[in-house]
Protein backbone atom coordinates (compact mmCIF):
# COMPACT_ATOMS: atom_id res chain seq x y z
CA UNK A 1 0.00 0.00 0.00
CA UNK A 2 1.34 3.31 -1.07
CA UNK A 3 0.17 6.58 0.98
CA UNK A 4 -1.00 9.81 -0.25
CA UNK A 5 1.63 12.64 0.37
CA UNK A 6 0.69 15.43 2.61
CA UNK A 7 -2.19 13.78 5.05
CA UNK A 8 -0.15 15.35 7.88
CA UNK A 9 -2.23 16.52 10.52
CA UNK A 10 -1.77 18.75 13.76
CA UNK A 11 -1.14 15.76 15.66
CA UNK A 12 1.93 15.65 15.06
CA UNK A 13 4.39 14.95 17.77
CA UNK A 14 7.16 17.44 17.84
CA UNK A 15 9.68 15.00 16.62
CA UNK A 16 7.11 14.17 13.74
CA UNK A 17 6.88 18.02 13.01
CA UNK A 18 10.79 17.91 12.53
CA UNK A 19 10.49 15.24 10.15
CA UNK A 20 8.04 17.01 8.28
CA UNK A 21 10.10 19.87 7.59
CA UNK A 22 13.23 17.82 6.71
CA UNK A 23 10.93 15.88 4.05
CA UNK A 24 9.15 19.01 2.53
CA UNK A 25 10.51 22.13 4.51
CA UNK A 26 8.60 24.79 1.91
CA UNK A 27 5.47 22.62 2.67
CA UNK A 28 5.51 21.31 -1.30
CA UNK A 29 5.21 17.98 -2.24
CA UNK A 30 8.55 16.17 -2.53
CA UNK A 31 9.50 14.96 -5.02
CA UNK A 32 9.09 11.15 -5.35
CA UNK A 33 11.76 8.34 -5.83
CA UNK A 34 9.06 5.90 -7.39
CA UNK A 35 7.40 6.90 -10.62
CA UNK A 36 3.82 4.54 -9.39
CA UNK A 37 2.51 2.57 -7.47
CA UNK A 38 3.10 -1.12 -8.89
CA UNK A 39 6.49 -1.41 -8.31
CA UNK A 40 8.07 -0.41 -4.98
CA UNK A 41 11.94 0.05 -4.59
CA UNK A 42 13.44 -1.37 -1.16
CA UNK A 43 17.00 0.33 -0.11
CA UNK A 44 19.31 -0.69 1.92
CA UNK A 45 21.78 1.84 3.85
CA UNK A 46 24.80 0.22 4.72
CA UNK A 47 26.03 0.27 8.08
CA UNK A 48 29.73 1.87 8.44
CA UNK A 49 31.30 -2.16 8.66
CA UNK A 50 29.39 -3.10 6.17
CA UNK A 51 30.14 -0.38 4.14
CA UNK A 52 33.97 -0.39 4.57
CA UNK A 53 33.72 -4.08 2.94
CA UNK A 54 32.16 -2.88 -0.42
CA UNK A 55 34.78 0.30 -0.58
CA UNK A 56 37.78 -2.44 -0.41
CA UNK A 57 35.70 -4.40 -2.89
CA UNK A 58 37.72 -3.37 -5.68
CA UNK A 59 40.12 -1.33 -4.76
CA UNK B 1 33.81 -5.99 15.29
CA UNK B 2 37.17 -4.59 14.03
CA UNK B 3 37.69 -7.33 11.32
CA UNK B 4 37.00 -6.12 7.82
CA UNK B 5 36.83 -8.99 5.32
CA UNK B 6 37.63 -7.78 1.73
CA UNK B 7 35.06 -9.24 -0.44
CA UNK B 8 37.31 -11.03 -3.40
CA UNK B 9 34.64 -12.62 -5.70
CA UNK B 10 31.00 -12.66 -7.45
CA UNK B 11 30.05 -15.49 -5.17
CA UNK B 12 30.91 -13.30 -2.14
CA UNK B 13 29.11 -10.29 -3.22
CA UNK B 14 26.13 -13.07 -3.99
CA UNK B 15 26.24 -14.26 -0.35
CA UNK B 16 26.84 -10.78 0.82
CA UNK B 17 23.65 -9.36 -0.72
CA UNK B 18 20.39 -11.52 1.39
CA UNK B 19 22.29 -9.84 4.43
CA UNK B 20 22.38 -6.17 3.03
CA UNK B 21 18.46 -6.70 2.34
CA UNK B 22 17.62 -9.04 5.21
CA UNK B 23 16.20 -11.29 2.75
CA UNK B 24 16.58 -13.43 -0.57
CA UNK B 25 15.79 -11.62 -3.42
CA UNK B 26 13.74 -13.52 -6.05
CA UNK B 27 12.92 -12.19 -9.62
CA UNK B 28 14.94 -8.87 -9.00
CA UNK B 29 17.24 -6.41 -9.84
CA UNK B 30 19.67 -5.51 -6.89
CA UNK B 31 22.35 -2.67 -7.10
CA UNK B 32 25.19 -2.33 -4.62
CA UNK B 33 26.89 1.08 -5.13
CA UNK B 34 30.72 0.84 -4.92
CA UNK B 35 31.82 4.28 -3.47
CA UNK B 36 29.40 7.76 -2.66
CA UNK B 37 27.32 6.30 0.58
CA UNK B 38 24.45 5.50 -1.31
CA UNK B 39 22.10 2.49 -0.74
CA UNK B 40 21.80 -0.95 -2.06
CA UNK B 41 18.34 -1.07 -4.20
CA UNK B 42 16.59 -3.79 -5.15
CA UNK B 43 13.60 -3.85 -7.47
CA UNK B 44 11.18 -6.74 -9.07
CA UNK B 45 12.11 -7.58 -12.88
CA UNK B 46 9.56 -5.42 -14.86
CA UNK B 47 7.05 -7.54 -16.37
CA UNK B 48 5.56 -4.88 -19.19
CA UNK B 49 6.82 -2.02 -21.13
CA UNK B 50 4.96 0.30 -18.71
CA UNK B 51 6.75 -1.49 -15.62
CA UNK B 52 10.46 -1.21 -17.57
CA UNK B 53 9.50 1.73 -17.56
CA UNK B 54 9.18 2.55 -13.97
CA UNK B 55 12.10 0.49 -13.21
CA UNK B 56 14.23 2.37 -15.15
CA UNK B 57 13.17 6.00 -14.07
CA UNK B 58 13.41 4.82 -10.29
CA UNK B 59 16.61 3.40 -10.12
CA UNK B 60 18.24 5.98 -12.91
CA UNK B 61 16.95 8.38 -10.66
CA UNK B 62 18.12 6.83 -7.24
CA UNK B 63 22.12 6.53 -8.86
CA UNK B 64 21.73 9.73 -11.06
CA UNK B 65 20.36 12.56 -8.88
CA UNK B 66 19.46 11.26 -4.70
CA UNK B 67 22.77 9.08 -4.37
CA UNK B 68 25.15 9.32 -7.04
CA UNK B 69 28.14 6.78 -6.84
CA UNK B 70 31.25 6.06 -8.52
CA UNK B 71 30.30 2.50 -9.26
CA UNK B 72 27.53 0.29 -9.38
CA UNK B 73 27.34 -3.46 -9.40
CA UNK B 74 24.07 -4.72 -10.77
CA UNK B 75 22.88 -8.35 -9.77
CA UNK B 76 19.54 -10.01 -11.94
CA UNK B 77 17.90 -12.55 -9.91
CA UNK B 78 15.70 -15.14 -11.85
CA UNK B 79 15.13 -18.58 -13.87
CA UNK B 80 14.39 -16.40 -17.38
CA UNK B 81 17.72 -15.89 -18.95
CA UNK B 82 16.33 -13.55 -21.65
CA UNK B 83 14.55 -11.18 -18.78
CA UNK B 84 17.06 -11.00 -16.57
CA UNK B 85 19.66 -9.89 -19.37
CA UNK B 86 17.70 -7.69 -21.25
CA UNK B 87 16.95 -5.64 -17.62
CA UNK B 88 20.48 -5.36 -16.96
CA UNK B 89 21.45 -4.59 -20.45
CA UNK B 90 18.50 -1.44 -20.45
CA UNK B 91 19.31 -0.37 -16.83
CA UNK B 92 23.34 -0.70 -17.77
CA UNK B 93 22.43 1.62 -21.02
CA UNK B 94 19.91 4.14 -19.09
CA UNK B 95 22.55 4.36 -16.15
CA UNK B 96 25.93 4.73 -18.44
CA UNK B 97 23.99 6.56 -21.24
CA UNK B 98 22.79 9.24 -19.12
CA UNK B 99 23.26 13.12 -19.99
CA UNK B 100 24.06 13.27 -15.83
CA UNK B 101 26.96 12.21 -14.94
CA UNK B 102 26.85 8.74 -13.56
CA UNK B 103 28.28 5.70 -12.05
CA UNK B 104 30.52 3.30 -13.96
CA UNK B 105 28.62 0.02 -14.49
CA UNK B 106 30.06 -3.43 -13.75
CA UNK B 107 30.33 -6.36 -12.99
CA UNK B 108 27.19 -7.46 -14.54
CA UNK B 109 25.51 -10.42 -13.49
CA UNK B 110 22.62 -12.98 -13.39
CA UNK B 111 22.13 -14.92 -10.75
CA UNK B 112 19.79 -18.72 -11.23
CA UNK B 113 19.74 -20.36 -7.71
CA UNK B 114 23.07 -20.45 -7.16
CA UNK B 115 24.59 -20.39 -10.33
CA UNK B 116 26.08 -16.93 -11.80
CA UNK B 117 27.02 -16.07 -14.90
CA UNK B 118 28.94 -12.11 -15.57
CA UNK B 119 26.94 -11.36 -18.32
CA UNK B 120 29.87 -9.06 -19.55
CA UNK B 121 32.78 -11.07 -19.92
CA UNK B 122 31.08 -15.05 -19.58
CA UNK B 123 32.28 -15.92 -16.65
CA UNK B 124 30.33 -18.06 -14.53
CA UNK B 125 30.13 -20.00 -11.18
CA UNK B 126 28.76 -21.48 -8.45
CA UNK B 127 27.78 -20.53 -4.94
CA UNK B 128 29.80 -22.23 -2.50
CA UNK B 129 28.89 -23.02 1.04
CA UNK B 130 31.70 -21.70 2.66
CA UNK B 131 30.74 -17.68 0.80
CA UNK B 132 27.48 -18.41 2.55
CA UNK B 133 28.57 -19.72 6.08
CA UNK B 134 31.44 -16.87 6.48
CA UNK B 135 29.05 -14.14 5.85
CA UNK B 136 26.29 -16.05 7.78
CA UNK B 137 28.96 -15.96 10.85
CA UNK B 138 30.41 -12.41 11.07
CA UNK B 139 26.61 -11.14 10.37
CA UNK B 140 25.60 -13.08 13.14
CA UNK B 141 28.20 -11.47 15.38
CA UNK B 142 26.89 -7.87 14.48
CA UNK B 143 23.59 -9.74 15.82
CA UNK B 144 21.66 -9.70 12.66
CA UNK B 145 19.32 -12.58 12.14
CA UNK B 146 20.50 -14.94 9.11
CA UNK B 147 18.12 -13.78 6.24
CA UNK B 148 16.14 -16.93 5.27
CA UNK B 149 12.53 -16.07 3.69
CA UNK B 150 12.04 -14.36 0.56
CA UNK B 151 10.26 -10.44 0.60
CA UNK B 152 7.00 -11.57 1.22
CA UNK B 153 7.61 -13.15 4.08
CA UNK B 154 8.37 -10.04 5.98
CA UNK B 155 4.34 -9.06 5.75
CA UNK B 156 4.02 -12.55 7.08
CA UNK B 157 6.09 -12.33 9.94
CA UNK B 158 4.37 -9.03 11.34
CA UNK B 159 1.49 -11.29 12.26
CA UNK B 160 1.57 -12.87 15.65
CA UNK B 161 -1.51 -13.78 18.12
CA UNK B 162 -2.99 -10.93 19.40
CA UNK B 163 -4.89 -12.89 22.06
CA UNK B 164 -3.20 -12.49 25.31
CA UNK B 165 -3.00 -8.57 25.04
CA UNK B 166 -6.15 -8.48 23.70
CA UNK B 167 -7.40 -10.12 26.87
CA UNK B 168 -5.07 -7.43 29.00
CA UNK B 169 -5.93 -4.00 26.61
CA UNK B 170 -9.47 -2.88 27.67
CA UNK B 171 -8.31 -2.39 31.52
CA UNK B 172 -4.63 -0.71 30.16
CA UNK B 173 -7.11 1.60 27.41
CA UNK B 174 -9.38 2.45 31.09
CA UNK B 175 -6.70 3.63 32.93
CA UNK B 176 -4.64 5.82 30.71
CA UNK B 177 -8.31 7.02 29.85
CA UNK B 178 -9.13 8.57 33.16
CA UNK B 179 -5.57 10.01 33.64
CA UNK B 180 -5.46 13.61 33.74
CA UNK B 181 -2.11 15.43 32.17
CA UNK B 182 -0.03 14.90 34.46
CA UNK B 183 -0.39 11.62 34.78
CA UNK B 184 -0.24 10.79 31.07
CA UNK B 185 3.44 12.57 31.59
CA UNK B 186 4.37 10.25 34.20
CA UNK B 187 3.21 7.46 31.76
CA UNK B 188 4.99 8.32 29.82
CA UNK B 189 7.98 8.35 31.43
CA UNK B 190 7.27 5.24 32.40
CA UNK B 191 7.02 4.10 28.30
CA UNK B 192 10.51 6.06 27.88
CA UNK B 193 11.71 3.66 30.46
CA UNK B 194 10.53 0.49 29.45
CA UNK B 195 11.61 1.10 26.33
CA UNK B 196 15.08 1.91 27.91
CA UNK B 197 14.94 -1.25 29.67
CA UNK B 198 14.40 -3.25 26.24
CA UNK B 199 17.20 -1.74 24.59
CA UNK B 200 19.50 -3.16 27.53
CA UNK B 201 18.20 -6.74 28.13
CA UNK B 202 16.17 -7.12 24.65
CA UNK B 203 13.37 -9.39 27.03
CA UNK B 204 9.63 -9.39 25.22
CA UNK B 205 7.19 -7.38 27.36
CA UNK B 206 4.81 -9.69 29.52
CA UNK B 207 0.68 -9.07 28.08
CA UNK B 208 0.56 -6.18 31.07
CA UNK B 209 3.04 -4.29 30.07
CA UNK B 210 2.32 -4.57 26.14
CA UNK B 211 -1.08 -3.25 26.45
CA UNK B 212 -0.06 -0.58 28.77
CA UNK B 213 2.15 0.34 25.95
CA UNK B 214 -0.31 0.24 23.15
CA UNK B 215 -2.89 1.93 25.33
CA UNK B 216 -0.89 5.10 25.19
CA UNK B 217 1.55 5.25 22.74
CA UNK B 218 -0.81 6.67 20.31
CA UNK B 219 -0.74 9.71 22.61
CA UNK B 220 1.39 12.78 20.59
CA UNK B 221 4.34 12.95 23.57
CA UNK B 222 3.68 9.11 24.11
CA UNK B 223 5.20 9.06 19.87
CA UNK B 224 7.44 11.53 20.63
CA UNK B 225 9.00 9.58 23.50
CA UNK B 226 9.57 6.76 21.25
CA UNK B 227 10.95 8.85 18.41
CA UNK B 228 13.67 10.47 20.02
CA UNK B 229 15.50 7.45 21.40
CA UNK B 230 15.52 6.27 18.16
CA UNK B 231 19.50 6.39 16.64
CA UNK B 232 21.19 4.67 13.90
CA UNK B 233 23.32 2.74 16.50
CA UNK B 234 19.98 1.67 18.33
CA UNK B 235 18.02 1.49 15.20
CA UNK B 236 18.00 -2.41 15.19
CA UNK B 237 17.40 -3.06 19.34
CA UNK B 238 13.93 -0.21 18.83
CA UNK B 239 12.76 -2.51 15.51
CA UNK B 240 12.85 -5.64 17.52
CA UNK B 241 11.35 -3.96 20.24
CA UNK B 242 7.88 -2.60 17.98
CA UNK B 243 8.09 -5.89 15.61
CA UNK B 244 7.80 -7.68 18.86
CA UNK B 245 4.64 -5.53 19.52
CA UNK B 246 3.09 -5.46 15.92
CA UNK B 247 3.03 -9.22 15.98
CA UNK B 248 0.90 -9.24 19.23
CA UNK B 249 -1.34 -6.11 18.94
CA UNK B 250 -4.77 -6.02 18.64
CA UNK B 251 -5.97 -4.40 14.70
CA UNK B 252 -7.24 -1.29 16.79
CA UNK B 253 -3.72 -0.11 18.16
CA UNK B 254 -1.75 -1.65 15.95
CA UNK B 255 -1.00 1.33 13.79
CA UNK B 256 1.51 3.16 15.83
CA UNK B 257 3.81 0.31 16.61
CA UNK B 258 3.84 -0.40 13.00
CA UNK B 259 4.57 3.16 11.93
CA UNK B 260 7.54 2.87 14.45
CA UNK B 261 8.80 -0.37 13.02
CA UNK B 262 8.95 1.44 9.81
CA UNK B 263 10.72 4.52 11.71
CA UNK B 264 13.30 2.40 13.06
CA UNK B 265 13.76 -0.28 10.23
CA UNK B 266 14.74 2.09 7.92
CA UNK B 267 16.85 4.26 10.83
CA UNK B 268 18.56 1.05 10.29
CA UNK B 269 18.62 1.14 7.10
CA UNK B 270 16.09 -1.75 5.43
CA UNK B 271 13.87 0.12 3.19
CA UNK B 272 12.28 -3.44 2.96
CA UNK B 273 10.93 -3.99 6.25
CA UNK B 274 10.41 -0.54 6.68
CA UNK B 275 7.61 -0.79 3.57
CA UNK B 276 6.30 -3.83 5.23
CA UNK B 277 5.46 -2.39 8.44
CA UNK B 278 4.04 1.03 6.73
CA UNK B 279 1.81 -2.05 4.64
CA UNK B 280 0.60 -3.08 8.29
CA UNK B 281 -1.70 0.36 8.22
CA UNK B 282 -4.61 0.76 6.50
CA UNK B 283 -5.12 4.58 6.74
CA UNK B 284 -3.48 7.63 7.32
CA UNK B 285 -0.98 7.84 10.16
CA UNK B 286 0.87 10.93 10.92
CA UNK B 287 4.20 9.08 11.57
CA UNK B 288 3.80 6.52 8.95
CA UNK B 289 2.68 8.96 6.17
CA UNK B 290 5.84 10.75 6.59
CA UNK B 291 7.67 7.69 6.19
CA UNK B 292 6.04 6.64 3.60
CA UNK B 293 6.74 10.11 1.98
CA UNK B 294 10.62 9.49 3.55
CA UNK B 295 10.99 6.14 1.77
CA UNK B 296 9.57 7.37 -1.26
CA UNK B 297 12.00 10.32 -1.33
CA UNK B 298 14.66 7.99 -0.60
CA UNK B 299 15.86 10.42 2.36
CA UNK B 300 19.23 8.99 3.73
CA UNK B 301 18.90 7.81 6.85
CA UNK B 302 21.55 10.01 8.64
CA UNK B 303 19.07 12.77 7.43
CA UNK B 304 16.56 11.50 9.22
CA UNK B 305 18.83 10.84 12.82
CA UNK B 306 19.58 14.49 12.25
CA UNK B 307 16.16 15.77 12.03
CA UNK B 308 15.11 13.47 14.92
CA UNK B 309 17.41 15.36 17.32
CA UNK B 310 18.23 18.58 15.75
CA UNK B 311 16.31 21.85 17.07
CA UNK B 312 16.79 23.27 13.64
CA UNK B 313 16.57 20.67 10.85
CA UNK B 314 15.30 23.15 8.22
CA UNK B 315 18.72 23.85 6.88
CA UNK B 316 18.79 19.21 6.17
CA UNK B 317 16.86 19.54 3.07
CA UNK B 318 19.28 22.51 1.49
CA UNK B 319 21.84 20.29 2.69
CA UNK B 320 20.67 16.99 1.03
CA UNK B 321 20.22 19.17 -1.82
CA UNK B 322 23.57 20.63 -2.27
CA UNK B 323 25.10 17.08 -1.99
CA UNK B 324 23.12 15.56 -4.43
CA UNK B 325 23.89 18.48 -6.40
CA UNK B 326 27.53 17.12 -6.20
CA UNK B 327 27.47 14.09 -8.39
CA UNK B 328 30.96 12.39 -8.77
CA UNK B 329 32.99 12.92 -11.88
CA UNK B 330 31.32 11.26 -15.12
CA UNK B 331 33.65 8.42 -16.12
CA UNK B 332 33.50 7.70 -19.70
CA UNK B 333 30.48 5.63 -21.33
CA UNK B 334 32.23 2.64 -21.78
CA UNK B 335 29.96 0.72 -24.29
CA UNK B 336 30.46 -3.13 -25.35
CA UNK B 337 30.61 -4.09 -29.15
CA UNK B 338 26.88 -5.85 -28.31
CA UNK B 339 25.65 -2.87 -26.75
CA UNK B 340 26.21 -4.04 -23.46
CA UNK B 341 26.50 -1.55 -20.59
CA UNK B 342 29.74 -1.44 -19.92
CA UNK B 343 32.97 -2.44 -21.24
CA UNK B 344 35.16 -4.82 -19.17
CA UNK B 345 37.98 -4.50 -21.72
CA UNK B 346 38.31 -0.77 -21.57
CA UNK B 347 37.90 -0.66 -17.60
CA UNK B 348 40.62 -3.71 -16.20
CA UNK B 349 38.40 -3.83 -12.81
CA UNK B 350 34.94 -4.44 -13.98
CA UNK B 351 34.62 -7.95 -14.43
CA UNK B 352 37.22 -9.27 -11.73
CA UNK B 353 35.85 -8.59 -8.27
CA UNK B 354 38.27 -8.05 -5.49
CA UNK B 355 41.28 -6.87 -7.14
Amino acid sequence: MRREQGAVDTSLSRTEARLARLIAPTGDAPPRATAGAELTVDLAFLDEHAKARLERLFA
Amino acid sequence: MNHVRTISSPEELIAFIPHTLGFNPESSMVCVPIGGGGPTARMDLPRTPEEKRQFLGVLSDTYLRRHPTERVVLVAYGEDAEQCVEALTALGNELVNSRLPGPRVGPVLWVNGDEWVDVLDGSRGTLDAESRAQFDFEFALMGRVKPTGSRANLAADLHGNPAPVSAELPAAREQVGGMDAAAIATEIEWLGMRIDTFLLDRKSLADPEAARVLAVIDHPDARNAAETRVTRETALLHSEFWHDLVRRAPAEVRDTPAALLALSSYMDGRGAHAWAALDQIPGSHPLGDLMAVALDAAVHPRDLERALHSAAPGALMQQAALRDAKAPGRRAPEQTGHGGPAAPGVDPDASAPGR
